[in-house]
């Protein structure tokens, strides 16, 4: 029962066009007719607006060089033109025969790994990385883990061994290559950061031999940037969806326990060293929030809701002052729904005269067609407070009645008073939530932007607060989706790290 | 090495014990008789590198006249001395390196009738799998005392001794009446490739599950030993031991916590490219957003906007900015309402920002910022003093300034001789723009300057 080692967790993309579990991703072949901001391909037969929010790449090998590896996010999709419009312009206009691949939502896992870590520039995982130096060894996976830096790795001929290291670090372990080696993974000298590599002995040097490259993250890979055109749209604000698929791939180990959270921006626990902060728009001074981010950004208050916390955010900061939005997100309980209350709704309480926009709808039980829908929803602008058992109309018709009144908060807290005293940190850009595919196929929203059904999303930040995936079997599944809760008026902000770090033993 | 290590033949060979010499060289034996199935031979195991040259040798005082004897891991012989030793004496003595990196044996053999106590050297020593104090501990591994839950887990290496068949045993110490939880050992195999195995030989009584050891066999799989415990509530301590092995590599062995993975997750947030268009009201100060015009609208305008009768300024900022306090420039002031005809803009008379007093020479100078550039009129700077709030602007200004194109920061020197109020404000013949009012206090001592002097303001 040995520990699953570092390389055997694997995940990959999910896509919403897939029919079986592990199914490659379509490879795309553009025509003609594309532009800057435009892809156009007969072969994408799927609906109007299908493929919006997508992430795509070109091929490492796509005949327009210019292109390789380029990555893209979809704005919309015209099916009778056949064409993808992107957020923005890419480096040239793809040519006929392009090749692409696209991915979306949720459903089925394919083939396709999520992508580790930029070498020189390059994704090992999309165009070939081999060292000038060290011949017959092919690069096919960085691990996120090595970090950023410089990855030296070193051939001993002697030993016939490959080995690795980050910097002035030790040398990990060597892979002996006295034979040639398919997939072979070098760890570098934590046991656990690595690389993936093809090696043919017969043309390895004769001699010692080291080889360098320069490691980066990679951006836009998974998550696309969050598009200006995404937000201060007077609507409130929305929220996207992604799902990671995440894979036993050891043969015959467990592993045990396997936690994961997400990264969350640097900068140290504090407290609100004076002011307070309602349910609106305010602002507060903490006793030190050096090297935190200068606007755009969540925090959550550990000492409200008996410890449950509460958030906010930060709209900007101007050295221990913090500006925050307004809370004006809420959850409303509904029942005897006799109309199918959908996303964008705007929604009004007959008595309450409270308005707002609707972000999700959780069906719980009943159904609109029975007349007995009962569920969730969750509000975004809202103005007011709906009350219990009041209507709850769309353009003037009474759709379904309130299950209570409605709660205002913000990622699953609810919105309270903060005060002075209060202990505060910051909060990773994204939410988790945990999906065990029932029978390999994962939950399937009809877009980025629906809620996952089934799906309870949580902050967790660090080992402690880290959601429990459980035990995962050898060749097993398990899903991961992330929530992005973006406000109206959200902040710009570069360089957003949400990456999630999974462990087990 | 297994074995029964009594010496008594290739299997059951002595294990060089490192620690009875300096640099490991030597180690110490006795001969205890000639025939009559007493001792006349004795067997030791070394573990030899390949490419490097081993000289081995008896050394006195031994107390007889011995011969040695090697072997290589299968048995087969390689070769003997008996009388070429340094040291003379009848000591014996061999050179030899091996071509291949494993274990091998020597024999010491009694060949006269005397015996007794034996002195064998090789130099430099065979490899050792031991851990010695001074050296940097390749193996060793304990689960710190938790404060509710004592030691569940440690594990030592013994000491190789003959006659003592663990080379490696993990033990938990009894608590509260629970005697052993777990142990590994090592089993006694010849010839098998791995010299490691740890056993389970014990079932945990009050906890089940908690810790579990046993060494995976794979040709070319890396972890050749794994011991763990599986996270629990009460004993959140996690443990992890696994042996990256490989005949080749030199660590034999490796501690690790829980294995992690990271699936990189970044991206930007955009805002989108355009402007906000504010109005804010000349008189009050209140601050209306009235839309955002896209940086690819087509015309750049905003149409049938409500706004209240009063004067306002016209304010653009980029969709970047993120600061409240951030003022961009006063495009146009209008009136809206009856007051100004029905909201035709005006040349636009801009408003005075950071209105502030510094003590230079002992006069008091007065500065003050503006942003309005957008073709203003020809106007001044009017700047109005009395010793009460507020400073009546109703007449002529005091002092006058002139504005100058592109000029954002103006002063003037005020002479000074008691505390007073300022009121400053760009004017022409026929409109004043918004005031900005400073006390202007009066001390022999110079003041501190703060870094921001907040005006008030009210408006025209």
């Amino acid at each position: 029962m040995a520990t699953p080692t570092a390389d055997k967790l694997r995940v990959y993309f999910p896509s919403k066009n897939l029919a079986a579990d592990g199914d490659a991703l379509p490879t795309y072949t553009a025509d003609t007719g594309g532009a800057l901001n435009a892809i156009v391909d007969a072969a994408l037969t799927q609906a109007d607006g299908y493929w919006a929010g997508a992430v795509g790449w070109f091929l490492g090998n796509t005949p327009t060089a210019a292109l390789q590896g380029q990555f893209f996010h979809v704005k919309s999709f015209d099916a009778a033109a056949d064409k993808l419009t992107l957020s923005r312009d890419l480096p040239t206009v793809p040519a006929a025969g392009d090749t692409f691949r696209l991915v979306l939502g949720g459903n089925w896992r394919s083939s396709h790994e999520t992508f580790g870590m930029l070498m020189g520039g390059v994704l090992p995982e999309l165009k070939t990385v081999s060292g000038v130096n060290i011949t017959g060894v092919t690069i096919k996976k960085a691990s996120a883990l090595l970090g950023e830096g410089t990855l030296t790795v070193q051939y001993t001929r002697g030993l016939q061994i490959l080995r690795i290291k980050m910097g002035s670090q030790a040398l990990g372990v060597g892979l002996d290559v006295s034979a040639s080696v398919t997939d072979g993974i070098v760890f570098a000298a934590d046991g656990q950061a690595f690389i993936q590599v093809d090696v043919n002995a017969a043309s390895l040097p004769t001699v010692d031999r080291t080889d360098t490259w320069t490691l980066a993250y990679p951006e836009r890979t998974l998550t696309p940037d969050y598009e200006g055109y995404e937000t201060k749209n007077d609507v409130g604000g929305k929220t996207r969806y992604r799902l990671e698929c995440v894979r036993n791939a050891d043969a015959v180990d467990s592993m045990v326990d396997l936690t994961v959270y997400a990264g969350k921006p640097s900068g140290a626990a504090t407290t609100i060293a004076s002011g307070s902060l309602g349910t609106g728009a305010g602002s507060f001074d903490v006793t030190d929030a050096t090297g935190w981010p200068t606007k755009g950004f969540w925090l959550k208050n550990k000492t409200v809701n008996a410890g449950v916390g509460d958030c906010r955010y930060v709209n900007y900061r101007s050295g221990n002052t913090l500006y925050c939005l307004g809370v004006d997100w809420a959850t409303l309980a509904f029942n005897t729904g006799t109309s199918e209350i959908k996303q964008g709704d705007v929604l009004s309480g007959a008595t309450s005269g409270a308005t707002a926009v609707v972000d999700q709808v959780v069906l719980v039980s009943g159904t609109w067609a029975g007349g007995d829908a009962a569920g969730t929803l969750l509000l975004r602008k809202v103005v007011g407070t709906f009350q219990n058992a009041e209507y709850l109309r769309v353009s003037s018709v009474n759709m379904a009645r309130a299950g209570g009144a409605s709660a205002l908060g913000l990622r699953g807290y609810a919105a309270v008073a903060w005060a002075a005293g209060n202990a505060i940190e910051l909060l990773p850009d994204v939410d988790l939530g945990m999906n065990k595919p029932a029978a390999n196929q994962y939950e399937n929203p009809a877009a980025e932007t629906v809620q996952p059904a089934s799906v309870a999303f949580r902050a967790a930040w660090d080992k402690t607060t880290a959601l429990d995936l459980g035990n995962l079997a050898s060749g097993k599944l398990q899903g991961v989706w992330r929530r992005e809760w973006i406000m109206d008026g959200h902040q710009g902000r570069a360089g957003i790290v949400a990456d999630t770090r999974y462990s087990w033993s | 090495m297994p074995g029964l290590e009594n010496g008594s033949s290739i299997q059951n060979a002595f294990s060089w014990d490192h620690t009875q010499y300096p640099g490991g060289t030597r180690v110490f034996g006795k001969l205890t008789a000639y025939g009559g199935g007493g001792n006349y031979q004795d067997y030791w195991a070394l573990y030899l590198l390949a490419g490097k040259t081993y000289v081995f040798q008896t050394r006195l005082p031994t107390a007889f006249d011995p011969y040695i004897y090697l072997y290589d891991s299968s048995g087969s012989y390689l070769l003997y001395d008996n009388n070429s030793g340094d040291d003379g004496g009848g000591m014996a003595k061999m050179t030899y390196t091996p071509t291949k990196e494993g274990w091998y044996y020597i024999v010491i053999y009694l060949y006269s009738g005397s015996y007794g106590s034996y002195i064998l050297e090789s130099v430099p020593a065979p490899q050792s799998f031991r851990v010695f104090a001074g050296s940097t501990a390749r193996f060793g591994t304990r689960i710190a005392l938790d404060a509710a839950v004592a030691a569940r887990f440690e594990a030592i290496r013994e000491k190789n001794a003959a006659g003592f068949g663990n080379r490696f045993s993990v033990y938990a110490p009894a608590q509260t009446g629970n005697a052993a939880r777990v142990s590994a050992r090592q089993a006694r195999e010849h010839a098998r490739a791995s010299r490691f195995e740890a056993v389970k030989i014990a079932t945990v009584v009050v906890s089940s599950g908690r810790y579990s050891a046993r060494q995976a066999r794979e040709g070319r799989h890396w972890a050749r030993f794994s011991a763990r415990s599986s996270q629990g509530l009460v004993l959140p301590g996690r443990f992890d031991v696994r042996q990256p092995a490989d005949g080749l590599v030199p660590a034999r062995f490796g501690v690790l916590g829980r294995v992690e993975g990271i699936v990189p997750t970044r991206n930007n947030a955009h805002v989108p490219p355009g402007w906000a268009l504010y109005a804010r009201n000349a008189d009050t100060g209140e601050v209306v957003r009235l839309g955002f015009i896209s940086a690819d609208a087509d015309p750049k305008q905003l149409a049938d906007v409500p706004l209240a009768d009063g004067v306002w300024e016209i304010e653009v900022r980029p969709a970047e900015w993120y600061w409240e306090e951030c003022r961009g420039r006063n495009v146009l002031t209008l009136i809206a309402g009856e007051i100004g005809g029905g909201g035709e803009p005006l040349q636009g008379l801009p408003a005075i920002q950071n209105l502030r007093r510094e003590i230079v020479s002992f006069q008091s100078v007065i500065k003050w910022n503006v942003v309005a550039e957008y073709e203003p009129g020809a106007f001044q700077f009017g700047l109005w003093f009395s010793p009460t709030s507020p400073v009546d602007t109703s007449g002529p200004p005091d002092q006058t300034v002139a504005y100058a194109a592109g000029q954002g920061e103006y002063q003037t020197v005020r002479a000074q001789t008691a505390p007073e109020y300022v009121a400053v404000a760009a004017y022409t013949p026929t409109e004043q723009g918004p005031a900005s009012e400073l006390f202007l206090d009066w001390d022999a001592v110079a003041p501190e300057s703060p870094a921001n002097q907040h005006a008030a303001q009210w408006g025209a």
